[in-house]
């Protein structure tokens, strides 16, 4: 059991890596929602392992939400938009692979004051949160795609959330639940905005904002 | 409010004003005879409880604020019984007095910044009296900025030496002496000469001196800008000091004395004359307490003293003339009901007190003997002129440089005091006079005790100056531990050195030649009979006109001519037609206006930065999403590496 609780954290940062690679939208969303299932997982592991209720009632919240719900709705989004036809990224495969690992070691780095003071294994692997936020930020910043932007910044949610389970082993069930509801409200926000977007601009490149900025 | 209400409102005010000023006078009269006073109160003031504690330094600081406070609230009977004002401005009147006498008092940083802050305030809102006049407004405006700007600056200085103070107290037994850096001193200086009036942050003296009420004018004038002064020999003065540091300073001072001088000469407003002349003295102080940093660095100790004598007693007769200056020239103001010396004329039979507290005044700031500026100026000219041969080649450059622009500012001022009393109080009248207004007699004679009282005490200061003696002892025993202060008697010697003076004996020789040579002029009259006054060959014309006489700008045109680069005193002459062609005159006005170099090269640099700044900061914000967002991911990544 307990080699599965440590397997999360990595399924969590491959797919990361792997979001912060792809160019394609929908494989994108495919690996947002492993991604989602793990961080939903990962509590609901160490809920068997602990026979806690309060940790399996977060994990089942964690993997409704960040598993099904939002990665649903951003597919639907995808669905409804049109074919593009400029690249949707402003990076390569190659470099943003290597961009990727640089990220991972810099969160990695960052941390080695904190991993040092920790003891168990589990809270040791919590920069694995942090890596998760600057891949997302790293997203925000290659993709030109209002919804791969939205990707991105589910990622760098994902990583906070990521970040405050493995350092504390158990976030308070109400907070998470009011950081979840938050978030699909946003996500719902956000793709309606894309819908707009699409509408009025015939695309989502967000490069074609700066054009609305008043030089 | 009626009439009654307001009169009890402004006797109030009067009377609690007096008093702060009585209690304020006496704990610092308490002092100098050797109390230690002081109060600690924790929980009054936020952060850092209430400190108060007199010292030698403050005692005299509080001293000249209670007497010139004593003077102004006499004064104010007089003059707010004219001009009705809110209830709103004569309470503030006592709370601004409070803050100038608690300034001194302050034991902590943060006591020292609290009454600092509601002097400005308080100040602020007394300058804004008239805020209805945009002129006032203006100038109300200029104050506020500037005293912030000066305030921004004594904060963060302070708030350096604060944090490197291991007890947060303002001597603290030297524990903020030892960090008093180079950045530390430019900029605690800039913003005490700031309060003082000096340049280069002086632009707001002449705009509000002349706007505020007259008791306002002539607290802020002969008291506020000592609080600067106290400043900068509290935090500057204290410690260990550098040889450029007392260069800064009398470069700063002798810009300021000069400039002053200059533009007093070519001022037709009486009170923005005064505010002129009180950047001038100032910077005279400041010089003398530069001259006094410089040669104690030196190691010229005796002479370093005699610098020092110079800055307390020209501080002390500063504030004696400054505030006579002020209450008579109100006095006149409102007897010709103008501020233009133009308008004025043949005051000395209109408003004869008030004329001869005029005259009294301006002989203190010429600087001249009889005068109450004389004493400190002498000295001062003493310790510049005493250099050693053998001193460094720093002080053999300084000294001679600082002595010919001290002997030029003397002169021009001598000229603009010339000019105000003789253009403003002896000519012929000018505009026909005004209808006199019966005044209610209390104030009448709460005006002309105001001005009786402080003629006496300019009177007995220029003659005796040896009354501060004690005073001066304990001052600059507090200053210069070590040191053996100069000998202020009836003459006043340095013995080391040659140069020695009495201004009682020159009183009497002045006094005692004018009677002999009026007594021997009447003598020959009598014999020879008065020579019979005829026309001359006048062209046909009968006796001058009044248009004939001289005026404030005919009287400083020379040395304008002379100055103008400095001065940039631009003239317009508007001209009206009454016909196409161009022919036939109707209207004809001749403006004259001068731009203030100072604060426009000021202004116009401080815009230039802040244009840059922000197109700058335009750049930064193309409007592209991802390039915000990179921002953000830097900040983050900044936050980690200094938080590891």
């Amino acid at each position: 059991m307990s080699i599965l609780i440590q397997l999360c954290p990595a399924l969590l940062l491959l797919t990361g890596i792997l979001i912060a690679v792809f160019r394609d939208l929908r494989s994108q969303t495919s690996l947002l929602r492993i991604q989602g299932i793990g961080l939903g997982l990962l509590p609901l592991l160490l809920a068997i392992e602990q026979h806690s209720v309060a940790l399996a009632i977060a994990g089942i919240i964690e993997l409704s939400i960040r598993g099904i719900l939002l990665p649903g709705l951003l597919m639907r989004t995808i669905k409804r938009l049109p074919q593009e036809q400029d690249p949707a990224t402003t990076r390569n495969t190659a470099s943003s692979f290597l961009l990727s690992g640089a990220v991972s070691v810099a969160a990695y780095l960052a941390f080695l004051p904190l991993t040092r003071v920790t003891h168990t294994q589990l809270a040791q692997s919590s920069f694995i949160g942090l890596a998760l936020v600057f891949l997302g930020i790293q997203v925000l910043l290659v993709r030109r795609q209002a919804v791969g932007q939205i990707i991105g910044f589910l990622m760098i949610d994902n990583g906070i959330d990521t970040f405050g389970f493995l350092a504390t082993l158990g976030v308070p069930f109400v907070l998470e639940l009011g950081v979840s509801l938050d978030l699909v409200f946003v996500i719902l926000i956000l793709a309606a905005l894309t819908n707009r977007m699409v509408r009025k601009f015939e695309g989502t490149d967000v490069d074609e904002l700066s054009e609305l900025g008043d030089r | 409010m009626n009439a009654s209400s307001y009169r009890i409102w402004l006797l109030a005010s009067s009377v609690f004003t007096l008093g702060i000023a009585f209690a304020g006078g006496w704990l610092a009269i308490a002092t100098l005879n050797g109390a230690h006073l002081s109060l600690n109160v924790n929980w009054l003031l936020p952060l850092a409880g209430l400190h108060l504690r007199i010292d030698p330094l403050s005692a005299l600081f509080d001293l000249l604020t209670a007497t010139i406070a004593v003077a102004a609230a006499i004064y104010m009977i007089a003059y707010f019984g004219r001009h009705v004002t809110t209830r709103f401005t004569l309470a503030l009147m006592p709370v601004f007095v409070a803050a100038m006498l608690l300034v001194p008092m302050a034991a902590t940083y943060y006591d020292f910044w609290f009454f600092w802050e509601i002097m400005a305030v308080t100040s602020a809102a007394l300058v804004l009296t008239n805020y209805r006049d945009s002129a006032t407004r203006n100038a109300g405006l200029y104050y506020i900025a500037y005293t912030q700007v000066g305030f921004a600056l004594i904060l963060a200085s302070t708030a350096y030496l604060n944090a490197h103070s291991t007890t947060g107290f303002l001597d603290g037994s030297g524990s903020h002496l030892a960090v008093l850096s180079n950045t530390v001193f430019v900029l605690s200086l800039l913003g005490f000469t700031s309060k003082a009036g000096l340049l280069p942050l002086s632009s707001w003296l002449q705009l509000a001196h002349p706007e505020a009420p007259t008791p306002v004018s002539a607290l802020m004038s002969a008291a506020m800008v000592n609080i600067g002064i106290y400043g900068a020999l509290r935090i500057d003065l204290a410690g260990p000091q550098q040889s450029w540091w007392g260069v800064l300073m009398i470069a700063i001072g002798l810009a300021s004395a000069l400039y002053g001088a200059l533009h007093a000469l070519i001022s037709s407003d009486i009170k923005r004359l005064l505010a002129f002349s009180t950047s001038e003295n100032l910077g005279i102080i400041i010089t003398a307490l530069g001259a006094y940093e410089l040669l104690r660095t030196t190691h010229f100790v005796i002479v370093a003293e005699i610098a020092l004598a110079g800055a307390i007693l020209h501080l002390i007769g500063h504030a004696l003339f400054k505030s006579l200056a002020f209450i008579s020239a109100g006095q006149l103001i409102d007897q010709s009901s103008t501020r233009d010396l133009n308008r004025m004329g043949n005051m000395i039979r209109r408003a004869r007190l008030a004329s001869t507290g005029y005259g009294v005044a301006s002989l203190g700031a010429t600087g001249l003997p009889l005068g109450a500026g004389f004493i400190g100026e002498w000295l001062l000219l003493q310790a510049l002129i005493h250099t050693s041969t053998s001193a460094p080649i720093l002080l053999r450059i300084v000294m001679p440089i600082a002595v010919a622009l001290l002997a030029l500012t003397v002169g021009l001022k001598v000229a603009a005091m010339t000019k105000a009393f003789g253009i403003g109080v002896l000519s012929r009248q000018r505009v026909p006079g005004s209808s006199e207004t019966v005044r209610p007699t209390l104030a009448r004679v709460a005006g002309a005790t105001a001005i009786s009282l402080l003629v006496l005490a300019n009177l007995v200061f220029a003659t005796v100056p040896s009354i501060v003696a004690p005073l001066y002892q304990r001052v600059a025993d507090y200053l210069v531990p070590r040191g053996r202060p100069i000998d202020i008697g009836f003459s006043i010697m340095f013995m080391p050195l040659k140069g020695a003076i009495s201004p009682l004996a020159i009183f009497i020789e002045v006094v005692g030649s004018a009677i002999v040579v009026g007594l021997l002029v009447e003598r020959h009259i009598r014999l020879q009979g008065r020579i019979p006054s005829a026309d001359l060959w006048n062209c046909g014309g009968g006796a001058p006109r009044i248009r004939m006489q001289y005026n404030s700008a005919s009287f400083a045109q020379p040395l304008e001519t002379i100055f103008g680069n400095a001065l940039r005193v631009q003239e317009h002459t508007d001209v009206d037609h009454a016909d196409p062609s161009g022919l036939i005159v109707t209207t004809m006005v001749y403006r004259r206006s001068r731009a203030d170099i100072i604060a426009t090269t000021l202004h116009r640099l401080v815009g230039a930065i802040i244009g840059q700044g922000s197109s700058l900061v335009r750049r930064a914000h193309p409007g592209n999403i991802r390039l915000y967002i990179l921002y953000g991911a830097i900040g983050l990544l900044i936050i980690f590496m200094v938080t590891r």
